[in-house]
């Protein structure tokens, strides 16, 4: 469970010589398991809401539980421990462009400490599950958006997170690959094999609202809508 | 606990090294350039002290003899009564023959000095040299006895070298605290060269540090290609300093050598005798040198 309570954030911005308020008093609750779509303007702090959850950011004032986890009080030796929960797809896909998707991935799992067994096992399985095992000795350049896209969510995919969180998956695509996408990312969701959770960060609200999910919008750091649990 | 194989690391490493070529190549340069400024010096000043430690030993006190002719036994008296006298442990005798001889052999290969020292014409008088013990003020009473021309008619000067065992004791501290201070500031330089290197490490591979940190990356995992990358290039760059060393050393050694005034006073130690004290200061500094200028940068520039 994701639990915000009073949280505020503010950016001690450097380029503007002075703090920047990104998130105001958001309080918000994310059960096990639910999907759950943050919408809202460009600026408006969605990016700033998924670098709290995932500990890159403290919140300034209020109070962020994670899976029994208090952010604000958890020790930094247990941060990597904790991130390694989370699947995280980026805006830019952030691929690494010396690596080719099949590296990007492995990847994933080197940083864990994973062995090659293990490795060379489950980064073909997860390929395939993203429709993208014959790109497997591509690297980043070589692929279209669409592509992009669906190996950077196999990087996020491939430790098995219990939080699966897509910031822009939809960035740069065309209407028939973003809902390609989202379909692929509400499925993860609905999995019922494993009860996980997924957030899709998103600004195309019209797409977002077309699977019936819970819909949280976003507006100058404050939560102007919220949909409530979807009734399943 | 996780686990990586160490192969995997140390590839990482390598390929962050070659990725940041020009940055690598500045830094390697300067941090060779700091090692062999400091191994010159330092060099330098070894030689400095073993040349000091081999003049003539310093608690002597050398007496020069009034007159020639003085005979056998005038000479044995004079040779007891010196040696009777308090905090004296040894007393030599060097008849003015000898040291004449002493000097024809040493020059037996340069004519031109050895003109100066005929057989017919020897320009050395008896000598006695006396090695005392105690504190200095006991040497010099001793000192006093034997400027006594009551007690020691026969010697023309008795000359000490309390001043002078003083003032090279000095020299050599003063000489000693120069060489840590430049060390210093060499290191100081190095050290911010690796850090700035290490920081635009950083800077272009902040995505990927970025990625790495949401994956779970423990702050080791992430530091420690850094790390290694500068251990490259402190492993270089202490290696082409230490060859740079050794061609300097021995162009300094025969320029020195060449010349017959300057080689008759100063004796060089060859470089087989310290190589590897070089070899090992140079590695150590510059791993050192490394292991702090990127222990900083990654402390300032990576969070959790
Ligand atoms: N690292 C940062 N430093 C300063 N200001 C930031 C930083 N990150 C985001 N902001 C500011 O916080 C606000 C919210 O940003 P963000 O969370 O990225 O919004 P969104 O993802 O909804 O576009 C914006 O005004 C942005 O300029
Ligand atoms: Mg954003």
């Amino acid at each position: 469970m994701i639990e915000f309570k009073n949280v505020t954030k503010t950016y001690n911005s450097v380029s503007r010589g002075r703090p920047v308020a990104a998130l105001t008093d958001i309080n918000l609750k994310i059960e096990d398991g639910e999907t759950v779509f943050f919408v809202g303007p460009s600026g408006a702090g969605k990016t700033t809401m998924m670098r709290l959850i995932t500990r890159m950011e403290t919140p300034t004032s209020g109070s962020l539980k994670v899976n029994g986890t208090d952010l604000r009080r958890i020790r930094p030796r247990r941060i990597p421990e904790f991130r390694s929960q989370f699947g995280v797809e980026f805006q830019d896909c952030k691929l690494f462009p010396k690596y080719n998707v099949y590296e990007n991935v492995a990847f994933a799992m080197r940083v864990l400490g994973m062995p090659n067994r293990i490795i060379k096992e489950r980064v073909p399985r997860v390929l395939a599950a993203m429709n993208i095992q014959h790109r497997a000795k591509h690297f980043p350049d070589q692929l279209s958006g669409g592509e992009k896209q669906r190996a950077a969510l196999a990087r996020a995919l491939v430790n098995n997170p219990k939080i699966l969180i897509a910031d822009e998956p939809t960035a740069g695509l065309d209407p028939k690959m973003s809902k390609d996408v989202l379909d692929l990312l509400v499925s993860l969701g609905s999995s019922t094999k494993h009860k996980r959770t997924v957030i899709i960060i998103t600004h195309e609200q019209a797409l977002a609202s077309a699977y019936g999910k819970r819909m949280i919008r976003f507006e100058n750091g404050r939560i102007a809508e919220d949909t409530g649990r979807a009734q399943e | 606990m996780r686990k990586y194989s160490l192969p995997y690391l140390l590839g990482r490493s390598f390929k962050g090294f070659s990725r940041n070529g020009f940055m690598s190549f500045a830094s390697v340069l300067i941090l060779t350039s700091c090692l062999l400024i400091s191994g010159c010096f330092g060099l330098l000043i070894y030689n400095l002290y073993v040349n000091l430690n081999e003049l003539d030993e310093l608690n002597e006190i050398v007496c020069i003899c009034r007159y020639d002719d003085f005979t056998e036994a005038e000479h044995k008296a004079l040779y007891d009564r010196i040696s009777s006298l308090e905090n004296v442990e040894e007393v030599q005798f060097t008849p003015r023959a000898e040291a004449l001889e002493k000097m024809r052999e040493k020059y037996a290969e340069h004519p031109q000095v050895l003109e100066r020292f005929a057989e017919d014409n020897n320009p050395f008088p008896d000598v006695y040299t006396i090695r005392y013990s105690g504190s200095e003020a006991q040497a010099t009473d001793l000192l006093f006895t034997l400027r006594n021309d009551k007690k020691f008619p026969e010697f023309k000067s008795v000359e000490d070298r309390i001043e002078t065992a003083n003032t090279l004791e000095k020299l050599k501290n003063t000489v000693l605290w120069i060489f840590i201070g430049f060390l210093l500031v060499l290191v100081f330089i190095s050290v911010v060269i690796i850090m700035n290197t290490v920081r635009m490490a950083i800077n272009s591979r902040s995505d990927e540090v970025e990625v790495m940190r949401y994956i779970g990356a423990t702050g080791w995992f992430i530091s420690f290609p850094f790390i290694f990358e500068t251990f490259f290039t402190g492993l270089i760059s202490a290696l082409i300093a230490f060859g740079a060393q050794i061609l300097i050393y021995d162009k300094t050694m025969q320029v020195i050598s060449s010349d017959i005034s300057v080689s008759g006073l100063i004796s060089f130690v060859p470089f087989s005798q310290v190589w590897y004290v070089v070899l090992l200061s140079f590695v150590g500094v510059a791993l050192l040198t490394c292991y702090i200028g990127s222990k900083i940068s990654l402390y300032k520039h990576i969070k959790v």
